[in-house]
């Protein structure tokens, strides 16, 4: 009978991933109910330093899968030694961070294991002794609750911030593993780390955009501001990059790009059709407009009638605060 | 060179979701469409092509109707179609993953592409696990791909970057927005995938039966979210609406 | 003796003159024949198109149109340039015949006319009209400098030159000869002619044999010209008073709006779609080639060119006709590529690909269809269809398109309208007004046919409520078909994709006619346009009626009345292309405006026929516009010149342009972008 709730301790270059940390916590409540361990598995180089850390948020037993062949990522290597263990130990949960190299690795493990895997979750509980997982599917336009009845372990990846990361005194059991990373097919020829650039626009998860009202190019420097703050990419509307503010390539539309960012934060954009045709499947639109008549408050969940040059610097002092 | 491209078909982007009767999704009246990062996968296999010899096979699992998105694969300038059509069964991303692997194993390949995920379940496994099955190397969210001396080096993106992988071919490589532009079926292309083969194919034509594909996961029940609420205009003086708009976003809407 | 031997002498020398003559005459026949031989074999070489049908109605009609000259006078300054060229030449040839005729056989005459002095009143008026006119086209061209003639090619230049010196010298020639030879002959045929008479005065004193020489000599250089405009004819690009005439003739009889040509997309031997080389076309399409005289009407009136677009229409043409493969590149310096014309196979495989080469795509994608070039053109060309053609060999054919098109394209296919708005939420805007659907509403007179700005833009749902306000006040039965109702297409045909067009066509028949629809109104002048003009072709006939026709309609009709005080308010009015020049309505949406208190209607310079463009007809909408100046913004430009409080349109993609521009002059809080619905809303009772 298989048995230990068990979390992927994702890191990269020493540092873990908030997400595992999540994961742990919320992996220790659920192990309580069932009565099971909670155990964190960490792959890497030169990674059993982190271990304790990973102690602190709940996990009963650290797995630490040290080996050179380790240092970054590979999907064959992670595989190999992750299946490896998971065979051996027979867990009866896997879970992982929804994150790219969350996601890359439990398809692998999971099919190696002959499993179901539930990607992307926002939600777990136990139902009659089961796990069973929500996933938002259809761009989160329908849920669906899933479980996994006989095949062990069941996988699932869970969307970052979906729980919250809660400290334990508890200092987890290290156990190291050696482990043979196997034959590693993927052959990574160079890692190229984006140094405070931003995103790309289709591919932001938040982006900031301008239009009309930023009144002259000179003013998004303010809207670069916030977007440096947040990770997030600068977009503008049609009336902002037609009045030669920005280039072409910042714009979003009908007639620019198409984007579907987590958040989208419209200051001074009126909100027309071919604009919205752009970004209305942002999940959260937050419109800051002098004109509490602008559409874009139609769309948007949060909205703030006034000067954008007032609150646009505060939201970054603010926001800069919070993510410290 | 023989290039597979595994497909999809989805729903519209815009596609109204509602429940059935039995609680589950509405498929009647839905625009279908192929699944937009397999169309990524589709126009890179052509520009594989384009750029030497070589023959594109576009592969789906699904009912009649996904021959609509085959077709425009083929359309698109593929050269073959197959699709399985597994009657009335519930499958996971296990089923169709063995499925596509069971077929694929009976053809000629260098390469193997899709899209990393699909926008419907959005569950970006069924190419893993096929590389997997086939036990072939798999490289995911590739956002540029050269193919040389049998073998492919694919830019993907990591969290806070890209890298750069090389691995031999035969690979599966999964397609993310911005490996290229999918082109539009010009009106020969239409003309001519009427003509172009289609192999439709039963789960007893693979030799397979319904043990062998039964889905691991099971749904348990669908569920609409709440409408999206009306949006909420933060009162206050620009310095307090601020405030309290970046408090909302991380503590309500956590988005950030 | 010396009697006889001079007569026999001057047999010999009449013989002599006739011979050589005749040989003149008939290699400038023969040149002539030929040159009329190639280009109809030119436009063999093209595609069939029937216009061949109401031979009736085109031999008045263009009898009307060439000999009224109506369409060149709405430019009284060139258009009165043509009318002396044109009617000097044609009366001053019947004096050109007597001339050459009593040269060869002295006192040889027409019965009648050629004894009478009114006749050679009227050749001496207007030949010099015509020469006159000759000057005046050489004015413009070379002193003058009007721009819209400038061809920018010397070659071609010169040929024009040479033209208006040979009818100029031949004018010229025929008074000098008939000026000595009234002398001669001492008749009183010259006596009301003015120029001959007064040269005839001029030469009285002069030696006979002198005379005599100067009359022949003009007679030859005379007979050179007129014959030698005739080998002038074959080899030359200038067919224009040749191929106009019939043009006309073979003009388009469809409605405007319904003119763009059908594909056949069943057609499986099909191997281009639109225009892929020249040949494509269809033969008529060729002679607008030929016909046109490249005066530039179009392109003076051609938003495109106006706003530093790639596009001029003349330009267009005159391209098309450098590339048709014809011996006139001995003239008109053309390419090496049809040296295999000569060779049997009509070099059709030797023939450049048109779209994207010959033509830059930015020219294709330039045009908005607004119909301004062909409203202005005298020869009746037909340059839209052209455009079409060649968007339709980028789309079909080459798929090489702006990405923006791409979009709209797969918007239209998923969700049957451009911004591609999920489709199931298209009758959403009427959830609140209660409106019922064909659906719900049995037996409703009229369908209501939204439209997707109508029905999606929340700006122009404004004015979808306005006019439902106004039907329901008017007692009007009325639906709509809600979420089953599909984009007319237009933007899809006139973006080249007529496959797309064609299935949405189709689909949209369909519905109407599951409801029986007989009747359709509709507040978008491109739906109205392609519903009324377009629809027919497919199979879908019914009434289609632009809601400002219908508005005007209820108010004569007093089905509504319309009162309220209001300050008095300045507006000005924009005609969308597709109401006003394409189905001729610049009067109901006036009337309505006119009855409307306390508003005062200022019309801008470019009004009603000459209206410009917003610069999103053609599927501009859809494309963004990097080249040159914005159309909306000048078209913006041009309505606030006349100061107005208030601009009125008739369309909703006129009214999100024109919204746009006032933005740009910083203006949109002062003056506010009404479509007639929302004005006349506010004044109902």
């Amino acid at each position: 009978m298989a048995k230990g709730i068990w979390v992927f301790a994702e890191q990269r270059e020493g540092q873990i991933k908030k997400v595992t940390f999540e994961l742990l916590s919320e992996g220790r409540k659920i192990a309580d109910q069932l009565g099971e361990e909670l155990c964190a598995v960490l792959v890497g180089k030169d990674v059993a330093g982190l271990a304790d850390s990973l102690g602190k948020y709940g996990a009963d037993k650290v797995f630490v899968v040290e080996n050179d062949a380790l240092e970054n990522y590979t999907t064959d290597g992670y595989t190999n030694v992750v299946a490896d263990l998971i065979k051996q130990y027979e867990p009866s949960a896997f879970l992982l961070g929804c994150t790219v190299t969350g996601r890359d690795l439990a398809a692998q493990v999971a099919q190696r294991l002959q499993t179901g895997l539930m990607t992307d979750c926002t939600g777990m509980e136990i139902v009659e002794g089961q796990l069973v997982f929500t996933r938002p599917i259809y761009a989160g336009k329908a849920i669906v609750k899933a479980s996994c009845p006989e095949a062990r372990p069941v996988m699932a990846t869970i969307r970052p911030n979906t729980f919250t990361a809660e400290e334990n005194t508890k200092a987890a059991e290290v156990v190291k593993v050696d482990a043979n990373a196997g034959d590693i097919r993927q052959i990574i020829k160079d890692i190229v780390r984006q140094v405070s650039e931003r995103p790309e626009l289709t591919e932001a998860d938040i982006i900031v955009s301008g239009g009309r009202g930023m009144k002259g190019p000179e003013n998004f420097k303010i809207l670069e501001e916030l977007a440096d703050v947040l990770g997030a990419a600068v977009g503008a509307s049609r009336a902002a990059v037609d009045a030669g503010w920005v280039p072409h390539s910042f714009q979003v539309g009908q007639t620019g790009k198409t984007v579907s960012p987590t958040l989208y934060i419209a200051c001074g954009i009126s909100g027309a059709i071919q604009h919205l045709a752009g970004m209305s499947s942002a999940k959260c639109i937050v419109a800051i407009n002098k004109d509490e008549e602008a559409n874009i408050f139609k769309v948007a969940d949060y909205g703030i009638v006034g000067d954008l040059f007032e609150v646009v610097p505060i939201l970054t002092e603010e926001l800069k605060k919070i993510l410290a | 060179m023989k290039i597979l491209v595994c497909l999809k078909q989805t729903f519209d982007t815009e596609a109204k979701i509602t429940l059935d009767s039995n609680g589950k999704i509405e498929r009647k009246g839905v625009s279908l469409i192929m699944n937009p990062y397999d169309e990524f996968a589709v126009e890179e296999a052509l520009r594989i092509k384009e750029k030497g010899e070589g023959e594109v096979t576009v592969i789906s699992v699904g009912g009649q109707q996904t021959q609509d998105a085959l077709r425009q694969a083929l359309a698109m300038g593929a050269d073959k179609a197959v699709l399985v059509d597994p009657g009335d069964v519930e499958l996971d991303e296990y089923s169709t993953a063995t499925i596509l692997a069971k077929v694929i194993s009976g053809m000629e390949y260098d390469i193997i592409l899709g899209g990393f995920r699909a926008i419907d379940d959005g569950s970006a496994q069924v190419a893993g696990r096929v590389a997997e099955i086939l036990n072939i190397p798999v490289v995911n969210v590739v956002t540029k791909l050269e193919i040389e001396n049998g073998k492919a080096v694919a830019t993907r993106e990591i969290e806070g970057g890209s890298e750069v992988v090389e691995v031999s071919l035969p690979a599966v490589i999964t397609a993310q927005k911005g490996l290229n532009e999918p082109r539009y079926p010009s009106m020969k292309g239409i003309m001519k995938a009427k003509k172009k083969p289609m192999d439709k194919k039963s789960l007893a034509d693979l030799g397979l039966d319904e043990s062998q594909i039964a889905a691991k996961v099971k749904a348990i029940s669908f569920s609409l979210p709440e409408a999206r609420k009306a949006g909420k205009v933060i009162p206050g003086e620009a310095a307090e609406a601020a405030r309290e708009l970046a408090r909302l976003l991380r503590e309500e809407a956590k988005v950030i | 003796m010396p009697n006889q031997y001079s007569a026999r002498c001057k047999v010999n020398m009449i013989t002599v003159k006739v011979i050589v003559f005749t040989l003149l005459v008939l290699f400038g026949l023969y040149s002539f024949g030929m040159g009329i031989k190639e280009r109809y074999d030119v436009l063999m070489m093209a595609k069939p198109e029937n216009r061949f049908d109401e031979p009736g109605q085109r031999l008045w009609g263009a009898l009307s149109i060439i000999f009224g000259q109506k369409r060149l006078l709405r430019e009284p300054g060139a258009g009165l340039m043509h009318l002396l060229i044109f009617w000097g030449l044609i009366v001053f040839s019947f004096g050109l015949v007597q001339f050459i005729l009593e040269g060869l056989f002295p006192g040889a005459a027409i019965p009648v006319i050629g004894v009478n002095p009114y006749f050679y009143l009227l050749v001496d008026i207007f030949g010099v009209a015509a020469a006159v006119g000759m000057l005046v086209s050489a004015y413009r061209r070379y002193i003058a400098r009007v721009p819209r003639l400038g061809v920018g090619n010397w070659p071609e230049e010169k040929v024009i030159v040479a033209l208006i010196s040979a009818i100029v010298l031949m004018i010229t020639s025929y008074f000098i000869s008939t000026g000595a030879h009234a002398v001669s002959v001492g008749s009183d045929r010259y006596a009301l002619a003015p120029v001959s008479g007064w040269l005839a005065i001029l030469f009285n004193d002069m030696d006979q044999v002198a005379r005599q020489g100067l009359y022949n000599v003009f007679w030859w250089i005379n007979v050179a010209m007129a014959l030698g405009l005739l080998v002038f004819f074959r080899y030359s690009h200038l067919v224009h008073p040749m191929a106009a005439p019939l043009n006309i003739y073979f003009r388009n009889l469809q409605p405007r709006g319904g003119s763009i040509r059908d594909l056949d997309l069943e057609n499986e031997e099909e191997e281009n779609f639109g225009v892929s080389k020249i040949t494509d076309y269809t033969w008529k399409q060729l002679l607008d080639c030929y016909a046109c005289a490249e005066c530039g009407r179009c392109q003076d009136n051609c938003p495109a060119y106006l706003s530093g677009k790639p596009l001029s229409p003349k330009q267009l043409i005159a391209t098309l006709k450098e590339n048709l493969p014809h011996k006139a590149k001995y003239l008109g310096g053309l390419k090496d590529a049809y040296a295999a014309t000569e060779n049997g196979d009509g070099g059709q495989n030797d023939l450049p690909v048109l779209a994207g080469n010959v033509i830059s795509e930015d020219t294709i994608w330039s045009c908005t269809t607004c119909y301004a070039c062909q409203e202005h053109c005298p020869q009746l060309n037909e340059h839209i269809n052209k455009i079409i053609d060649l968007r339709r060999n980028l789309v079909l054919d080459q798929s090489e398109f702006p990405g923006e098109a791409q979009l709209a394209f797969t918007n239209l296919e998923r969700n049957f309208n451009p911004w591609g708005v999920g489709w199931s939420s298209r009758g959403d805007w009427a959830t609140e007004m209660d409106v019922q659907t064909m659906d719900e509403a049995e037996g409703a007179e009229y369908l209501l046919f939204v439209g997707c700005a109508g029905s999606f833009d929340d700006r122009i749902k404004n004015v979808t409520t306005a006019l439902v306000k106004i039907l329901r006040s008017a007692g009007i039965s009325f639906a709509t078909l809600g979420a089953e109702e599909k984009c007319c297409g237009d933007s899809a045909r006139r973006l080249g994709n007529e496959y797309l067009f064609q299935t949405l066509v189709q689909e949209n028949i369909e519905t109407f006619n599951e409801y029986g629809v007989k009747k359709i109104i509709t507040a978008c002048p491109h739906c109205f346009n392609t519903l009324k003009n377009e629809y027919p072709r497919f199979g879908g006939n019914y009434e289609v009626i632009h809601h400002t026709q219908f508005i005007n309609r209820l108010i004569e009709e007093k089905k509504i009345t319309l009162s309220g005080l209001s300050r008095p308010l300045t507006l000005t009015y924009h005609d969308s292309c597709y109401l006003g020049r394409y189905n001729n309505e610049y009067e109901a949406p006036r009337r309505i405006i006119n009855g409307l208190p306390g508003i005062s209607l200022v019309e801008m310079d470019r009004n009603k026929s000459k209206s410009f463009c917003c610069g999103a007809g053609g599927g501009r909408m859809w494309l963004e516009e990097n080249i040159g100046k914005r159309i909306n913004v000048m078209r913006t430009e041009q309505a606030l010149a006349t100061r107005p409080d208030i601009i009125a349109v008739n369309c909703p993609f006129c009214l999100t342009m024109i919204e746009d521009g006032l933005k740009e002059f910083d203006q949109a809080e002062n003056i506010k972008v009404k479509d007639i619905a929302e004005l006349v809303v506010g004044y109902l009772q």
